[in-house]
């Protein structure tokens, strides 16, 4: 599904990832760790496809494709969904009139019929009861005012909607409570299939007892230092980040 | 409340009037006096030609009415345009030791080894400027081992005719207004300092402005030239004695930084303010403007206006190399009849300049005290930025306070944002503070500091401290 | 008290003495009407095809519907107008209109009412004067909007609104102007006690589109609304030059001014807030955003307070930028089309001006005037 290949991305002509492999099959969960300024959001952006972020070497293959001359819309509409860590508050623009145009410029593309507002409603109040959201929710200006939580679950709703294959959860539990955090995740768990994938980028182990991933990697300085298992986080949980760093430096 | 207000009665601590023998020209101004004056400082002929532009330029001027301040006519042929002492000063030793116990009063070291003995922590070099004339720069010799020239205008149109030339008027031309082409024609001294290429000025360098002589105005010049990758801190102060008349006090300033240059300005303004019926006091008519002329350069001007019956002055930065940085910081409080009409303008003409703007105006008694501000991009000032803060405090329900900002955005990358609120000091944080123990005017005393702090914070250390002293006392007898 | 007749003729003097205001006058300093002076000839009364509109005027000139004219009102209505003509501060458009307007038209209805003044093609000015003074205790929804043919015409309107105790007065204007011609209005708004006056400026088209308001606040309780949405493009200007005037405790104001510029089109803001000594307890507000699109356009903005009491609430809030590029990616990232997400927020954006207006008729007719120019503004 994903593979990245010696990824270099300086951003105001700092590098900051500095020769990313990473490898992602259909139906998997990974897992991205490491501590802050590590490059973990970069990464996410970069995928995403920030402008203001250059990337500098290597490429990212997505479905055989490299997708780095695509530019974000034409990614999101090959099924390339980030939820992002700080969600933008856009004043003004109804979270209805928002999404129904998102999802009908990506059903479009995928040469699929564009939904009216009855099937449209219908399926959001679908995805919003699944995520316990306040039905008033889809009438609010998008993410403007929200709680935390209610910016994460917002996120989570439009991945409902969007349907995508790949999906980026960018520090999603920074912000929540855990009965907001369980919610989250159990609508993630829901969400898991053997077509989709999952990158879950986060500084703790918190997230990870709820998402659990397969596989893990320890980001560190723009470069992934540690790979394994599950088990790698609860490592990390007791031992914390000091002896990646120690051992980074030698 | 009341009583508190009729109670206390602001005085001016640095009112008193120093005896020493001085040189005064008749009253009056015309190109006589100016070539007088250009003869008595021995100016090379560029500066007498200079003048009589100035001159004739400002006869064909109007003087300005725009700004929210309200002044009899001045009479300019009823003031006197050159005032020295007497003494010639060949060096510091030489200096009547009136006018050294003067500035030892308002706490100006002028002995090198005073201030090295480290009473006021870090050292600061001083040029102290008394009426017309400078009467003394210390640390000289210190600065002059880096290249550094730091001395009075005079010595440096003596020593230095070539900088001069190339840079006086280079910011302020002489027809800019009224009071800078007044300035131009009869200025007598100020400060000149020029940091050579990739130094970084070890001390902070002060001008400390004494208006001491009756019936004179004060005219003098500041030109700073940072060099390129030169850096430097500057210190302004200023006080007069309090007399029952108006002076008028009418300077410019003008610095310019070169590529990769910052200079920082600070004034702390405490001229007499008039009495708190409002008699007596300065006219303080000032030009001060910066050219940030190389790219990555940097101005950045910090004021503390407390002092001056009427303060016109609006310190400017012109951004024209790409990626400068300019920056205004403001206190200005007015108390009993004082007008102040001040702030800024910021002027983008270079990629990538950057302005912010903090003002912040306090007005107490029936004082009037307005921000009047100009953000301009021009329609080159690609990807330029501004972000403006202009807050204004009442004490009192006879004072008034007006905020003035012209926005003109000729480029469609560019983002500016202004904001600015105006409110009183809450009844319910001062009795909070009151319940706690304070005085009422303690009380406001925090609340305003808490106001400006912002502001303060830009400036020196040991200035901050005076600045927030000198707030206290300015706001004396405003609580009612 | 000076007649009707005394005040025209009075007018006409300062205008032959004074002419217009141009660029050195300080409130025009950002807006120039070319070819425009006082020698311009009236516009003729001429029939028209009304659209549907309550009350229709074609060139200054009653055509449809029914409006008193100020000689048939009761004397104290016609004193309190005339004294308040007679104290307005000079600025050459009012008093030009005063010289040449036919008559003073005067709604005095409660109720919803739509109004259409039209002028006819050609090199002439229109001047429509207009006294809006309902009933006290009453509501009143107005929707005056403005045309005018292509051709170099001036519409110089000049409009009283006199919300007296207890009175609720909404006014949605329109200048919606063929790209040739120009308009200036001027807008004279009093809140009496308890009165609430609400006023949606739409400058959607036109040469070069003007408002001059000056809003009193005269009693305790009243409140003044000032919302406006200036729209710019091809070299068109737009001007919104308010004063907002706090004379009694107890009053609030809120002002909110939107431009959407492309091209090399203009508009300038200028919003003064001034409150009285001793005015005590007043709450002001005055937010201006400008949102440039063009490469060249310009934006213009002067918020200013003139603050003489102490215990007040003032603000104000000034931007010039362009489209948020945060809001732009996460729309995009969402997979909606660069010019769709563009679309989207700028819509939003003008419809944070439009969400104002209360009545929902109203604001249908408005927004599809707006969408409709919009998409001029959106693609360039």
């Amino acid at each position: 599904m994903l593979e990245i290949r010696n990824l270099h991305a300086e951003v105001d002509g700092k590098p900051i990832l500095k020769g990313i492999h990473l490898k992602l099959a259909a139906g998997e969960t990974h897992a991205i760790m490491g501590p802050n300024g590590s490059g973990k959001s970069t990464l996410s952006q970069v995928i995403a496809g920030r402008e203001d972020y250059t990337v500098t070497q290597g490429e990212i293959i997505y479905n055989g494709r490299n997708i780095l001359e695509l530019s974000v819309e034409e990614r999101a509409r090959e099924g390339i969904f980030i939820a992002f860590q700080y969600p933008t508050a856009i004043p003004g623009v109804n979270n209805m009139q928002f999404l129904r145009t998102a999802v009908n410029a990506i059903r479009k593309h995928r040469g699929e019929k564009e939904l009216n507002s009855g099937d449209f409603l219908k399926e959001a109040r679908y995805a919003m009861q699944q995520l316990d959201m306040n039905p008033e929710f889809i009438k609010r200006a998008v993410n403007d005012g929200f709680s935390g939580g209610e910016k994460k679950k917002n996120e989570i709703l439009q991945m409902y909607m969007l349907k995508p294959r790949l999906v980026i959860l960018d520090e999603t539990d920074s912000g929540l409570d855990i009965d907001a955090l369980q919610d989250v995740s159990r609508a993630v768990n829901q969400f898991r299939s053997p077509e989709r994938s999952f990158l879950v980028v986060t500084h703790y182990q918190r997230l990870l007892d709820y998402i659990k991933p397969d596989h893990i990697h320890v980001l560190f300085d723009g470069r992934i230092v540690k790979s394994g298992g599950p088990e790698l986080a609860l490592e990390l949980e007791q031992s914390g980040y000091d002896e990646i760093k120690a051992a980074a430096v030698l | 409340m009341e009583q508190v207000l009729e109670k206390l009665n602001t005085d001016y601590e640095h009112g008193f009037i120093t005896a020493v023998e001085q040189e005064v020209f008749p009253k009056g101004l015309n190109e006589d006096i100016i070539r007088m004056i250009s003869r008595r400082k021995n100016e090379p002929d560029f500066m007498l030609t200079w003048r009589l532009k100035a001159f004739a330029a400002w006869q064909q001027m109007k003087e300005p009415d725009w700004a929210k301040i309200n002044y009899p006519r001045i009479d300019y042929q009823n003031i006197s345009y050159f005032a020295a002492p007497k003494k010639k000063i060949e060096s510091l030793d030489d200096l009547d030791p009136e006018i050294r116990a003067t500035f030892e009063k308002l706490g100006i070291p002028l002995k090198e080894q005073e201030v090295l003995a480290g009473v006021k922590g870090a050292p600061v070099a001083v040029d102290a400027v008394f009426d017309s004339v400078s009467v003394g720069t210390t640390f000289k010799k210190t600065l002059a081992d880096l290249g550094i020239i730091f001395c009075s205008f005079s010595e440096a149109v003596q020593e230095h005719p070539e900088l001069v030339e190339k840079y006086l008027g280079s910011v302020v031309p002489v027809r800019d207004n009224y009071f800078s082409a007044l300035n131009s024609a009869v200025f007598s001294d100020g400060s000149f300092c020029y940091i050579p290429k990739g130094v970084r000025c070890p001390m902070e360098l002060s001008t400390y402005f004494r208006i001491n002589a009756s019936g004179t105005g004060q005219f003098e010049r500041t030109l700073i030239i940072a060099d390129d990758d030169s850096y430097v801190s500057y210190l302004e102060g200023c006080t007069a004695p309090s007399r029952d008349e108006n002076q008028l006090h009418a300077a410019v300033v003008e610095l310019i930084a070169h590529e990769n240059a910052f200079i920082k300005y600070s004034t702390v303004q405490n001229w007499y303010p008039g009495n708190k019926d409002g008699v007596g006091g300065v006219y303080n008519f000032v030009t001060k403007r910066g050219l940030c002329k190389g790219n990555n350069s940097r101005i950045s001007w910090t004021q503390v206006e407390t002092g001056s019956a009427i303060t016109w002055k609006y310190p400017s930065c012109v951004l024209k190399g790409d990626n400068s940085i300019g920056e205004f910081y403001s206190v200005a409080v007015t108390n009993n009849h004082q007008q102040a009409d001040t702030g800024t303008k910021m002027i983008h003409l270079g990629r990538n300049t950057k302005s912010t703007i903090v003002s912040k105006g306090i007005s107490a008694g029936k004082s009037s005290n307005a921000y009047r501000g100009l953000v301009r991009i021009s329609g080159k000032a690609e990807g330029a930025r501004n972000h403006s803060q202009c807050d204004s405090l009442l004490i009192g329900s006879r004072c008034s306070a007006h905020t003035f900002p012209y926005i003109e955005v000729k480029n469609n990358s560019a983002v500016v944002e202004h904001e600015a609120t105006t409110s009183k000091v809450s009844e319910e944080q001062l009795f909070y503070l009151r319940q706690r123990g304070l005085s009422e005017e303690e009380a406001v005393s925090l609340v305003v500091s808490g106001f400006c702090k912002e502001v303060f914070l830009e400036l020196p250390m040991e200035f901050a401290v005076e600045a927030q002293k000198l707030l206290q006392v300015s706001l004396e007898g405003s609580v009612g | 008290m000076p007649s009707l007749l005394e005040l025209k003729l009075r007018a006409n003097q300062k205008v032959e003495q004074l002419g217009l205001p141009g660029e050195h006058h300080e409130d025009w300093l950002y807006t120039q009407l070319e070819n425009i002076s006082p020698e311009i000839p009236t516009a003729p009364a001429r029939p028209g095809n009304h659209d549907g509109a309550d009350v229709y005027l074609v060139n200054g000139h009653l055509v449809r519907g029914e409006l008193m004219t100020l000689e048939h009102m009761p004397p104290t209505v016609i004193s309190k107008i005339l004294s308040l003509y007679e104290r307005e501060a000079y600025d050459g458009f009012s008093s030009w209109n005063l010289s040449q307007c036919d008559t003073v038209q005067v709604v005095t209805a409660a109720g919803t009412m739509r109004l259409h003044h039209h002028v006819t093609t050609g090199r002439h000015a229109a001047h429509p004067r207009l006294a809006i003074i309902p009933p006290a205790r009453s509501t009143t929804t107005l929707y005056l909007r403005l045309t005018a043919e292509p051709g170099e015409s001036l519409t110089n309107l000049h409009l009283l609104l006199i919300a007296e105790n207890n009175t609720k007065l909404n006014l949605v204007l329109e200048q919606d102007l063929a790209v040739t011609a120009s308009s200036v209005v001027t807008l004279h708004a009093i809140a009496e006690k308890d009165a609430r006056i609400e006023v949606t400026d739409l400058q959607l088209s036109g040469k070069v589109t003007r408002l001059t308001f000056l809003g009193e606040l005269t009693g305790a309780g009243a409140h003044l609304a000032l919302h406006g949405l200036l729209l710019g493009y091809d070299a068109r200007h737009s001007d919104s030059t308010a004063s907002i005037r706090h004379l009694s405790s107890h009053t609030t104001s809120k002002e909110t001014y939107y431009s959407i510029l492309n091209n090399a089109s203009s508009s300038a803001f200028t919003g003064h807030i001034y409150v009285e000594r001793n005015a005590q307890q007043v709450d002001a507000q005055q937010l201006n955003r400008s949102l440039l699109l063009g490469d060249a356009a310009r934006a213009f903005s002067r918020p200013q307070l003139e603050i003489n009491a102490d215990d007040v609430k003032c603000s104000h809030g000034a931007s010039v930028g362009r489209l948020d590029p945060t809001a732009l990616f996460y729309l995009r990232s969402r997979g909606i089309s660069q010019a769709e997400a563009r679309q989207i927020l700028i819509e939003a954006f003008a419809h944070e001006i439009l969400a104002g207006i209360a009545d929902l008729d109203i604001r249908k007719s408005v927004e599809s005037n707006v969408k409709f120019h919009l998409q001029d503004v959106a693609h360039g």
